[in-house]
């Protein structure tokens, strides 16, 4: 299905866009192998865009981890400059911006708030927008963004708990 | 903690954030009575809130990105109060997305600059970094008060830096987070935005990430432009969109209480967003987000999330009623057309925004008496047209000379209706009519078109491809025995009157022919002692090659040769070059990924060529004779120009073709369709035939190609990683593999670790074939300077590199003990070499068209595959006694001519790979091209 192998890189190509050099190879790199690791998809009956989405969002959330686990980009809060947010994009390796930490987190949120902890792998995993993300739980808009608040808030007490412990 | 306290914290908490922060505190207090520590936990999870809106809203795949190119080095506190040659580095401004910002003192010049590290990942790729010392050039020649300066590309003691212009002031975007400007000093920054832009875009450079933080305000009132680190020169002859535009440099620096930033999508034009070419207008995009934002306090295109953001860029108006009512008619004007969504409807030169803004400021209302664009350089523009033929295919065209130029717009026609393989075409002298070679039941045949009618005659011979046609209408063929479906065939040169009549022989081992402008002299292409040459007029050589040479085009003059030189000899990687009668050769173009196709304009003035580097679609080309090149149309496919004629009109050929990889798993009855991309090449098949290793070619992979694994048994394939596959390990854990550019030997683990590479200094050129001998020991094509390739050993411990067969010869297979090499000659004899001694070969019973497949598992056979009209045979050959025997037999299924391209067979003769190519191209006629 060279559409759906599409639609992966046009995302990744989103995210990429205005990155350095170096990340084309990189995107390509992360979308075959999402794109791989996905059910053979020719077995598979894909309902609709959206439902692939969230599969996608699951498999490029154990890549996406598994890499920076393999990096070893895993820091300890506090040994780096703290950056101040300015825009809505920073690179300052913190533990809100440590993949490893957050996925963490958001295991354990999913034990207690499964339906919240999923709208976050949708959304920052998948990046499906509120709307996409309403559609593939099946809820309102409105839920997805009351639930989308509320995850946040519970990962930030975890990540800054731990940080601190 | 059970679950419906959980469900219970959850629910107040989404209660108190629905109600305004006025109510929260009382539904609080009457929501958790009696119960403190609810209270507390709820209290802990909202005092999180504020900070819980900036959080998550990089998508994941963003921050990973970010951490791949920062390869997570540490930050270098330790570099704070050291020297970088002249430099003194006093302290850590930020952290970007290449590297740590330091600001320093430069001793020698007594001033503060700004000091970035780049990575590690720079120093290892040549390439890489010539590209970026030259963008680094190109940057540092941009001088104009309003852009932050770059001073220069440094190395000290293995640490590579840029060190750039530090700017003392606040960026637009810290001003902007108390609140809209007036509209006057708005303006005024923005005319100075305007300037910059104005001097990049004369220079080509476009800056492509232009936004509030990137602007900084000196304190006396000066505007600087920073970070023209995404700018990508753009070549002001070509105006060539590049889709896999990577921009190289890192940011300067601003000295601010808020760091370095980097990256948002809010400024993004439409056409960034949906991953397109770019051009300068993205920058006349920003400039209007930067604009509108300056006088509102709010950016035009919000969202919560990026994804958010790109679906309001792409679909959604910004809120016009915001503006402040004193906003002048002309700045409303202007915002519109900056914010165009539609790239050709845009606003397309910055420096016309300054009549907009002058006159802003002076009265508010704007008389439109357009600014004259005196401009004495020729211009280029892009004009991109809508899809003129069924199939798909974009036309551009390109202006040359003055504005009033029309843009011309290139039509396709198809001219071979069915799914024909067509090989090569040409008009007649009169340009009338078309001859062209196409496959038809596996044999290439020669047929005639008129162009106004659709009925396509055959010329008369069958196993010719049609080299030439001149001026008196004669025509060159060349006769050959087999039709390969690729280009490096060989066969007999013979010329044969349009008119009809017999071929008369003339010359063997030809591969290519042109003919002269007058007709009398025949420019050749041939094979003699292995080697590939040039020879204008027959007899006479002006060129020879290690690779090999294809496209021979006499000039219009009749004194010049122009034609395509490949490195390689199974892969169409490839520069342009020209000789001379003389002999005196130069290269008009650099190397290119993939290029096949050349035609001389017809005023002799360029030459016209198909060409890509392997991360996008093939583009024609054309290069004058001193070496400038210009894009003139792109569409989707492989292309190939055959013919031009002086009106502008071309042949061109659009390859389609697919490959297919069957194989039969151990222990199976039936064969399985393995195949997984449209263009791979099928490189092994494990000693236990439960995995197939493969190449693949797809456009927008890398310019290296990828390497993939698939197991038999039809599971999904796994990308093991950049490079040309070769061979599986004999226990399965590791892969032989090549990188084309850098020309490297390597391998890649099949499972978890790390690349290992093998290097051999001697050895300037690294390709297929490449198998393992042992566990220790690989054999691989190699090419020295001044040698042409042949087989090495490489010891993997030792790295000892010693050559085995004789210069030209290739080891294919390996026999299972590791001691004899069964290898190929140019003209494929088959010989057996020994892997320890230098001997001369045996030469093998075996004809050019047997194909070799392996070696049975008591290394006293090899395995061979024979192609009989739709059957495969595969047969033992035993060595000692000469006799064959038959293994395994297959049909090949479907429709179209497919070849067959490889087979592997398991050295237990229990399991079978081979690949099939369905070599389908489709030939057009186009009109209008310039």
């Amino acid at each position: 299905m060279p559409l759906v192998h599409g639609e992966l890189h046009r995302l990744a190509r989103h995210y990429m866009a205005g990155e350095r050099a170096g990340h084309t190879l990189q995107t390509s790199a992360l979308v075959n192998e999402a794109y791989l690791r996905l059910i053979d998809i020719r077995q598979v009956r894909w309902q609709n865009r959206t439902h692939f989405f969230a599969m996608a969002a699951r498999t490029m959330r154990r890549i996406l981890v598994d890499a920076a686990r393999a990096r070893g980009n895993q820091r300890r809060g506090g040994d780096v400059v703290k950056i101040s947010l300015e825009d809505a994009v920073v690179v300052a390796p913190n533990r809100r911006q440590d993949l490893v930490a957050v996925d963490e987190a958001l295991e354990r949120l999913q034990a207690v708030h499964p339906r919240q902890a999923e709208v976050v792998e949708l959304r920052f995993f998948g990046g499906l927008t509120l709307e996409e993300t309403a559609s593939a739980l099946d809820v309102s808009v409105d839920t997805v963004k009351r639930d989308w608040r509320f995850a946040k808030l519970w990962l930030l007490r975890e990540l800054d708990g731990k940080a601190t412990s | 903690m059970t679950a419906d306290r959980d469900a219970e914290i959850r629910r107040i908490c989404q209660e108190a954030l629905d109600r305004p922060a006025a109510e929260r505190e009382r539904y609080l207090a009457a929501a958790c009575v009696g119960d403190a520590r609810l209270r507390q936990e709820i209290d802990a999870l909202l005092a999180h809130d504020a900070s819980a809106e900036r959080f998550l809203t990089t998508p994941a795949f963003e921050v990973a990105a970010h951490g791949i190119a920062t390869g997570g080095a540490p930050a270098r506190r330790a570099m704070i109060g050291t020297r970088l040659g002249q430099y003194e580095v006093l302290s850590l401004l930020g952290v970007g997305g290449m590297g740590e910002v330091y600001r320093a003192r430069d001793t020698r010049l007594g001033r503060d600059v700004a000091v970035k590290i780049l990575p590690d990942a720079f120093a290892l790729d040549a390439d890489r970094l010539a590209r970026f010392r030259r963008e680094a050039h190109l940057l540092a020649s941009l001088n104009h008060p309003h852009i932050a300066a770059i001073y220069g590309l440094d190395e000290i003691g293995g640490v590579r830096f840029l060190v750039l212009e530090l700017v003392d002031g606040e960026t637009l975007a810290a001003r902007l987070a108390h609140g809209p400007l007036r509209a006057d000093e708005a303006v005024g920054i923005a005319k100075q935005i305007a300037e910059a832009l104005e001097a990049a875009h004369e220079k080509g450079i476009i800056h492509r990430d232009l936004k509030p933080a990137n602007i900084a305000l000196t304190r006396d009132g000066r505007v600087k432009v920073l970070d023209f680190g995404l700018a990508k020169a753009t070549d002001a002859y070509a105006a060539t969109i590049d889709p896999s535009d990577t921009p190289t440099m890192p940011s300067p620096a601003v000295m601010t209480s808020t760091g370095v930033i980097i990256g948002t999508a809010a400024y993004m034009s439409p056409e960034q967003a949906r991953g397109r070419a770019l051009d300068k207008r993205v920058d006349i995009w920003a400039f209007g987000c930067v604009l509108y934002e300056m006088l509102t306090g709010r950016r035009p295109f919000e969202g919560e999330t990026v994804t958010d953001v790109i679906a309001n860029i792409i679909h959604h108006a910004p809120a016009w009623n915001v503006l402040p009512p004193e906003t002048p008619a002309g700045v409303r004007a202007l915002l519109a057309r900056c914010l165009a969504k539609d790239a050709a409807q845009r606003l397309r030169d910055i420096g016309d925004a300054h009549f907009d803004l002058d006159g802003a400021i002076e009265s508010g209302v704007i008389e439109a008496a357009p600014r004259p664009s005196f401009n004495r350089r020729a211009r280029f523009t892009l004009v991109v047209a809508a899809p003129l033929v069924a199939l798909g295919l974009v036309g551009s065209g390109l202006i040359i000379g003055q504005r009033t130029a029309k843009p011309a717009v290139p039509v396709y026609q198809l001219l071979t209706f069915q799914r024909d393989s067509v090989m090569s075409a040409r008009f007649s002298p009169d340009g009338e009519t078309i001859i062209y070679s196409a496959a038809v039941d596996d044999q290439l045949q020669i047929f005639s078109r008129r162009m106004d009618s659709s009925d396509s005659r055959p010329i008369g011979v069958t196993n010719a491809d049609i080299l030439s046609v001149s001026s008196r209408g004669e025509m060159a063929v060349l006769l050959i025995r087999r039709y390969l479906g690729s280009r490096s065939s060989r066969g007999t040169l013979a010329r044969m009157s349009l008119l009809g009549g017999a071929p008369r022989e003339m010359l063997d081992d030809v591969q290519e022919a042109d003919w002269s402008p007058d007709g009398t002299q025949l420019a050749v292409v041939r094979w003699v002692n292995g080697r590939n040459r040039i020879e204008y007029p027959i007899g006479h050589v002006l060129y020879e090659s290690d690779g090999f040479l294809s496209f021979p085009r006499v000039s219009p003059s009749g004194q010049l040769v122009a034609f395509m030189d490949h490195p390689l000899k199974y892969d169409n990687r490839g520069s342009v070059v020209l000789v001379d009668a003389q002999g005196h050769a130069k290269a008009l173009t650099a190397e290119w990924g993939g290029e096949g196709g050349l035609a001389w304009s017809s005023d002799g003035r360029e030459v016209w060529f198909t060409a890509s580097t392997g991360e996008e679609f093939d583009a024609l080309r054309a290069v004058t004779l001193d070496g400038r090149q210009r894009v003139i149309a792109r569409a989707p496919g492989y292309l190939t120009i055959q013919d031009i004629r002086k009106d502008g009109r071309a042949l061109m050929m659009r390859d389609d073709s697919r490959t297919e990889v069957i194989g039969l798993a151990p222990g199976e009855a039936t064969e399985r369709d393995l195949t997984w991309f449209s263009d791979v090449g099928l490189r092994d098949l494990s000693v236990d035939g439960k995995a197939i290793l493969f190449t693949n070619f797809v456009v927008g992979t890398t310019t290296n190609y990828s390497t993939y694994l698939r197991r038999t048994d039809g599971s999904p394939a796994v990308r093991l990683g950049d490079g040309d596959a070769c061979a599986f390990s004999p226990d399965g854990t590791w892969v032989a593999a090549v990188l084309k550019s850098p020309s490297r030997l390597f391998l890649l683990p099949t499972g978890a670790g790390d690349i290992r590479p093998l290097d051999a200094p001697a050895i300037e050129m690294f390709d297929k074939p490449t198998r393992w001998i042992d566990a220790t020991r690989i054999l691989f094509a190699g090419k020295e300077t001044g040698h042409d390739w042949r087989s090495y050993v490489y010891e993997i411990e030792s790295r000892h590199v010693h050559a085995v067969t004789p210069e030209g010869v290739l080891g294919r297979f390996v026999s299972p003990d590791g001691k004899w090499i069964v290898a190929e000659d140019p003209v494929r004899r088959k010989f057996l070499y020994r892997v320890d001694a230098a001997e001369t070969g045996r030469l093998l019973p075996l004809t050019d068209t047997d194909g070799l497949s392996g070696w049975s598992a008591d290394g006293q056979s090899l395995f061979l595959y024979r192609v009989e009209g739709r059957r495969i045979r595969m047969l033992r050959l035993h060595l000692t006694t000469g006799l064959e025997t038959p293994v395994r037999e297959t049909t090949l299924h479907g429709s179209a001519s497919g070849e067959v391209y490889q087979v592997f067979v398991t050295p237990d003769a229990k399991s079978y790979v081979y690949q099939l190519r369905h070599g389908l191209a489709d030939l057009y006629l186009v009109n209008g091209l310039k």
